[in-house]
Formats: C-alpha cells, sequence, structure tokens
C-alpha cells in the first residue's frame, strides 16, 4: 500500500502520460502557478499596483512557497521508486543533486533563507548594534527575491523544448569552454597592447588594463558603444583585426550550438534517448506487416517499440502514429547496448520480425546471451519445419503466415460468409456491429464460480447477448481448452477462463462484470 | 484436350503455384475439394503431377495468357479462380486480362492492402491480404492465447471428431427451421445437438446477402438463408442430416 501511494505519487508529480488525467491538471497547476509567480514577480515592481496589495502579494507568494516546499519533499520521498535513484538515502541525495531538483530548491531556499535573515535583525532591532545589520541583511533579501524568477526553469521539467536546450548545453560544454577560453586570451591579450598604445593618448580611457578591458568587450564582440575609440594609427590597426576576429569568435558558439541542436533533434528523432514506456510490444524489423501488427497494437491502446536499420522508415512512422504510441529506435538491430536504452528490456514481448527464418533465430539467440532469459520472443516463422526449434530456443510461435492464410482463403473459397464471419472475429471490435472473441477469468467469489457451463451459456447470452464458445481450465498443471464442450455436467470453477464472442459494446459491460481481462 | 472435371462448380482454379498454393491445396483436400492447377513452369508441373497423383488434383502445363489453352482445360467451369502470381502488378494485369476473355469468379491475394479496392474495380470478388489476416491473428496471438489457438481452430476444417469449425447452411424447404424465429433456433440447436448458431446470412429479395452476427432472437429465418454455426465433425454428420443439406453454398 506504502509502495503503491510512493508509486502513484511519483507518477503524479513526473510529466503527465498520455490518459493519467489526475497528472495532467497537476501538471497545468503547477505550470499556471509559476507564471502567475512570474506575473507577480513583475507587477510588484510597478509601484501603483503594489501599493496597497502588499498583503495580496505576500498571501500569495506564501501559498505559493507552502505549494512548491510541499512539491519538493514529495519529489525527494517518491524518487526512490525510479531505478536510478532507487537507495532510500543515496538515492535520494543524488536526486536532490539533480538538475531539476536544484531548480526547485532554489525556487523555494531563497524565501526561507530570507525570512531567517530578517527574522534575525528584527530580534535585534532593539539593540543599537543591530541596527547597521538590519539595514545590510534588508538589501540582501531583495536581493535574494530576484531568485523568485528562477521559479520560471520549474516548467522546463514540463517542457521538451528546455530539456532539448539543456541536452544541447550539456553536450558542447567543453568546447564552449575552449571557446570562452581562448577568447579570454584574446581579449586579455589585446587590452594589454591597448593599454600600452593608447593608455599615454588617453589616460582616463585605457588607464590600466581591466579599464581597457572594456573596449577590447565591445570591440570583439561587434557591439563597439563608441565610448571608447582609439587615437592612434596603430590602435585604429589592432581595432580593425579585433572586430573581424571577433565576428568569427562570437559566431563560432552560435554556428556549434545550432548544429548541435539539429544533432540533438536527429537523435530525439532516431529515438535514442529511449522511451518511458514499459509493458510495451517491441517489434524487430518494419515492413508492410509489421505495419499493419502496429495498426492492430494501436487500435487495442497499447503502446508499441519499433526498432529499425532503415532511416526512412523514422519520418513514415512519426507521421502515421501518435508519438504518444509509437516510439521508433533508428539501431542495428544487434546493437543490444542501445536498444537496451531504448527500452528493450521493460517490454513484454519482442516480435523478431526480420525476414529470414536464420536470421530470426540469430537475432533470438544473441539477444539472450546479451540480456539473459528473461526476454519473451514472438516469431512468426516463413518456413513451418522450423517451428519447433523457435519453440525449443523458447519463442512464442504461430503457424506461418501462409498456412493462417491460406486456411482463411480455403474456406473463403466455399464458405463465403463463414470466411466473412471468421475474419470478423479476428478484428478488435469496438462497436455493437463488430464482433470479436475475448476471454475472461473467472476470480474468486465470482457470482459464475460453481455454475453448470450449459446453464452459464443461455445465462450469457440472455444477460449479455454474447455467445460463450468455451473454456479452458488447469489440468495437470496445464491449461486446456475445451471448445463448446458437450459435458453438460461441466462446472464452471474459480481460475478458469471463459471464451465470449461478443459484439464492441458489450466488451466493456462484460469486462466490468468480469472485473478483468486476461 | 483433356478436360480437367466435368462438372460446373466443383473445383478451384488455381493459376500459378508456389508454397501458399501448396499450402491452400492441402487445406482444400482435408475437405474433399477438388482442384485444377494451372502452372507454365515444367518443374512445378511436375512436383503437382507427382506430389497429388492420386488426390483430386488436376495440374496442367500452360501459358497463362493462352485462354483458348486454359479453357480447353476447364478453367472457366472452375467454382472460383484464385490468381497466384507473385507480385500485386503482375495479379491486377492478369485479373483484368483474364476477366476481359472469360467469364469467371476471381479471388486473389494481395501484398499492398491499399489496392483492394482497385482489383475489386476490375472484377476480383476477394483481394485478399494475407499480411492483414496475419497480423489480426497474431495480435490474438500476444494478448490472448486462448482466443489465438480458437481462433486457429475456426479457420482450419474439421479433421477429428472434436476440432470446432464455423459452417454455413443453406436454409432449403426442409429445413426444419425455415420460417421459425432465430432465438428459437439457437435454443434449440444447442440444446439438442451442442451446436452454436453464430449469425445469419439474409437473402434479400435482389439476391445479394447480407450476414448479420448473433442475429436477434426475432429474426425470422427464411428460405435461400445461409445459417452460420460453430460445431464440430462429429455435430456436423447430424447437422447435415437434420438440415437435409452439405455445408456450404
Amino acid at each position: 500500500m506504502y509502495n503503491r501511494i510512493k508509486k502513484r505519487t511519483y507518477q503524479i508529480l513526473s510529466k503527465a502520460d498520455k490518459g493519467d488525467k489526475t497528472s495532467l491538471i497537476f501538471d497545468i497547476f503547477i505550470i499556471s502557478l509559476i507564471i502567475l509567480n512570474i506575473l507577480a514577480f513583475v507587477l510588484e515592481s510597478v509601484k501603483s499596483i503594489k501599493t496597497g496589495s502588499e498583503n495580496f502579494f505576500y498571501t500569495f507568494e506564501l501559498f505559493s512557497i507552502v505549494i512548491f516546499t510541499i512539491e519538493y519533499l514529495l519529489r525527494i520521498w517518491s524518487c526512490t521508486v525510479d531505478e536510478e535513484y532507487k537507495h532510500p538515502v543515496w538515492g535520494r541525495v543524488k536526486f536532490a543533486f539533480s538538475f531539476f531538483a536544484l531548480v526547485d530548491l532554489i525556487a523555494i531556499l531563497p524565501f526561507y533563507i530570507g525570512l531567517y535573515l530578517t527574522s534575525t535583525a528584527i530580534g535585534k532591532a532593539g539593540k543599537l548594534v543591530a541596527q547597521n545589520t538590519k539595514t545590510i541583511d534588508l538589501r540582501f533579501v531583495r536581493g535574494l527575491r530576484l531568485f523568485r524568477l528562477l521559479r520560471l526553469l520549474k516548467i522546463g521539467r514540463f517542457s521538451n523544448s528546455i530539456i532539448t536546450l539543456k541536452n544541447v548545453f550539456k553536450k558542447k560544454l567543453p568546447v564552449m569552454l575552449i571557446i570562452l577560453f581562448v577568447t579570454f586570451i584574446l581579449l586579455i591579450l589585446v587590452s594589454s597592447i591597448m593599454y600600452f598604445v593608447e593608455g599615454e593618448l588617453q589616460p582616463t580611457k585605457f588607464s590600466s588594463i581591466p579599464q581597457a578591458m572594456w573596449w577590447g568587450i565591445t570591440t570583439l564582440s561587434t557591439v563597439g558603444y563608441g565610448d571608447v575609440t582609439p587615437m592612434t594609427d596603430i590602435g585604429k590597426l589592432i581595432t580593425a583585426i579585433i572586430a573581424v576576429l571577433g565576428i568569427g569568435l562570437f559566431a563560432l558558439p552560435a554556428g556549434i550550438l545550432g548544429s548541435a541542436f539539429v544533432e540533438e533533434l536527429e537523435d530525439i528523432k532516431k529515438g535514442y534517448y529511449g522511451t518511458y514506456f514499459s509493458d510495451h510490444i517491441v517489434i524487430v524489423g518494419w515492413n508492410n506487416f509489421a505495419e499493419l501488427i502496429t495498426d492492430q497494437l494501436v487500435k487495442m491502446g497499447e503502446h508499441a517499440l519499433i526498432i529499425t536499420e532503415n532511416e526512412d522508415d523514422l519520418e513514415f512512422i512519426a507521421e502515421r502514429y501518435d508519438t504518444e504510441k509509437v516510439f521508433t529506435l533508428y539501431s542495428e538491430f544487434t546493437n543490444f547496448n542501445l536498444t537496451k536504452k531504448a527500452g528493450l528490456t521493460d517490454c513484454r514481448i519482442i516480435f523478431i520480425n526480420i525476414d529470414d527464418d536464420t536470421a530470426k533465430l540469430d537475432y533470438m539467440l544473441r539477444a539472450k546471451d546479451f540480456f539473459g532469459d528473461n526476454l519473451t520472443f514472438a516469431v512468426i516463422p516463413q518456413n513451418e519445419e522450423l517451428i519447433d526449434i523457435f519453440k525449443e530456443n523458447g519463442a512464442m510461435t504461430t503457424p506461418s503466415k501462409y498456412n493462417i492464410a491460406s486456411k482463411l482463403l480455403a474456406s473463403f473459397m466455399f464458405e463465403p460468409y463463414v470466411a466473412e464471419l471468421s475474419e470478423n472475429l479476428l478484428t478488435p471490435a469496438f462497436t455493437e456491429d463488430e464482433y470479436d472473441i475475448v476471454q475472461y477469468s473467472i476470480d474468486a467469489g465470482h457470482g459464475y464460480s460453481g455454475k453448470l457451463y450449459h446453464e452459464l451459456f443461455f445465462e450469457i447470452k440472455k444477460s449479455f447477448d454474447s455467445i460463450l464458445i468455451g473454456i479452458t481450465k488447469i489440468e495437470d498443471g496445464k491449461r486446456q481448452l475445451h471448445k463448446n464442450p458437450e459435458d453438460k455436467n461441466m462446472l464452471v470453477q474459480e481460475n478458469d477462463t471463459v471464451l465470449l464472442i461478443t459484439d464492441g459494446k458489450t466488451k466493456i459491460r462484460l469486462k466490468e462484470y468480469f472485473r478483468m481481462e486476461t | 484436350m483433356n478436360v480437367a472435371f466435368q462438372v460446373k462448380d466443383n473445383f478451384i482454379g488455381i493459376i500459378g503455384w508456389n508454397y501458399f498454393a501448396k499450402m491452400l491445396v492441402d487445406h482444400l483436400l482435408i475437405v474433399n475439394r477438388k482442384v485444377l492447377v494451372i502452372t507454365d513452369k515444367k518443374d512445378h508441373f511436375e512436383v503437382v503431377n507427382d506430389n497429388y497423383a492420386d488426390s483430386g488434383i488436376k495440374v496442367f502445363q500452360s501459358d497463362y495468357y493462352n485462354f483458348k489453352r486454359i479453357t480447353g482445360y476447364g478453367i472457366d467451369k472452375a467454382h472460383v479462380v484464385l490468381v497466384n502470381f507473385g507480385n500485386d502488378t503482375d495479379k491486377l494485369r492478369y485479373s483484368i486480362n483474364i476477366k476481359s476473355n472469360l467469364d469467371i469468379e476471381l479471388i486473389t491475394t494481395i501484398e499492398n492492402i491499399r489496392l483492394q479496392d482497385t482489383f475489386k474495380n476490375v472484377g476480383v470478388q476477394f483481394p485478399f491480404s494475407r499480411e492483414e489476416i496475419v497480423a489480426k491473428y497474431f495480435r490474438n496471438f500476444l494478448f490472448e492465447k486462448e482466443v489465438a489457438i480458437y481462433s486457429d481452430d475456426l479457420l482450419t476444417s474439421a479433421e477429428n471428431e472434436d476440432d470446432c469449425d464455423i459452417q454455413q447452411y443453406k436454409v432449403t424447404t426442409e429445413n426444419p427451421f425455415l420460417n421459425l424465429k432465430y432465438g428459437q433456433a439457437f435454443i434449440d440447436l444447442k440444446t439438442d445437438y451442442n451446436v452454436i448458431l453464430l449469425g445469419i446470412s439474409k437473402c434479400s429479395s435482389n439476391g445479394s446477402y447480407k450476414l448479420i452476427k448473433n442475429a436477434s432472437d426475432e429474426t425470422t429465418i427464411e428460405k435461400d438463408d445461409y445459417l452460420l454455426m460453430l460445431l464440430n465433425g462429429k455435430t456436423e454428420k447430424l447437422i447435415e442430416e437434420y438440415f437435409g443439406v452439405s455445408q456450404g453454398l
């Protein structure tokens, strides 16, 4: 229970997943509060607005601080749900030093520091010696209020653009530092030269090297305020050279950051930052068939992760599907380090959709070597004779595509309505005109437990206008399927599964009635 | 020239031989259907001839576009003809040609599902996407394994007495449910024969049919309608006797 509450808290505090309304409402609330805080900060600087509204602004500030403090504490408490911060102590410490946790802290800490300093100063106000301290403290406290602006950074947690910006700066930090270092060296050098060249003629403007650095910065940055200008010929020549150099030096970071943004967006598109999906279906290899499978999965509201070796597929998939539902990774199939990072190990099933059967087998064996035996693989072999080999290696295996399709076609040739019905039953039903086969578990204490199968058949028809077509029972430790059993004394028992033909609308009612869908 | 089968509508025609055709023929043989295969490749001709010598399969070697010759083999008498070439373009080109030369019902498998309407427009009765069917089947397989096993069984013609199969039976004047209500038939078939009535294909005045799945109890069963039922190999024989008609068309 405790862990469930913690996990839910973490989910609500994290960026909302699609469909998680509570989390979405929380996100909207926090973003609105941040924006209102910034607005209040700006309006407070307008004297006519502030006068008479001090209490309102103070109460709002207090309310915001209480909310942000609770949010911060809840984040620290629940962060251990995340695998990265799972240690109860060091995990929380690591989390506290993460970028956004520091932003959260900075958003509230100045208020508490200010509160402490103000109260200390007021406490000492009666004493003569405290007069100066109070003045200094309150000025410092006013300065601290500027930190309120940093609350804007909190929005970054909910904004992909700000996260991208952060990643770009993080990636290019070493290069940027080199450029900064070179610029600084150049600035020192030219400012020193100008001090010697112009110092005598303009003793007030080039009185020292630091003073000359003001000229250096305005020239290097090509701003050129004009308040400090060279008068000697050498000074003018140096200024010309520095101005030209400045264009290059200042354009360099812009170019680097620009290309870094492009690279970053490409990496995001290629799926290199992974996905939050879990319990999803992985499809290794993209083709027409993968597209049909993905269509089915999306219809069912499932998440799919597609691994493709063809870069052209990325655009097609991104255009066709909601990226919240279908995630694409551009990678060699056997680059397991990358596929692991992208979320291969948290999936429910890996469907190996590579054309060649031996390549499928090879992929499965390599993946098992890398990840161990915990993954579940599914395969549709091209060759029926290889089914047993795939099964022996632990893959869920269906008959070959040709086998499945030829069965339906054979049926269609003489019984077209049977084929139509069979095809319809294979398709997920969503409306009352569509039917499919569904299975439901009989859990402990369910009203159907202990009833005769034969009686249940008519009861389900009467109550739900659905057709009971079979039941599975655990027999000798294995689940056995009884298709339309003849035995009139067969009982429906706990842990059995019943199979029904039902329409898309009734399916929802049945799901509620059976309390779960297997 | 040898005519494969004398009786019209009694057999299936397959133009082009490959692994898929082999699987299809194997399924058709299970339900004792006859098949006429036309291939333009000598090795395919020999393979079919050798492997299906004592069955209801007849194979001829011919140029596919020699319509006079394939008519001589009786392709125009087939109940339905499967155009079974490698790619959609060849299938489409051939379908247009054969439809303009012979009056036959065509079906074909297609690779690109978006071409379904195009094939229908040139007169292919059932452009069938293998990939789409398999994708639907595979979805069940991933999420509801028992459903997939059941679906697989339903797709397969019943070989053993315990295998379940969906079958259609035409309502003739001998049918005991003629002019009775669907709800009554549903109860009687389950109670007396352990057969599940799944739907009815209603015949309209212009001769076209509309499939009604799990029809309402008040639907009247009329002559020429088709009843769709889930039954096993054992009950199939009883139903055929009871209805006075064989399964199928």
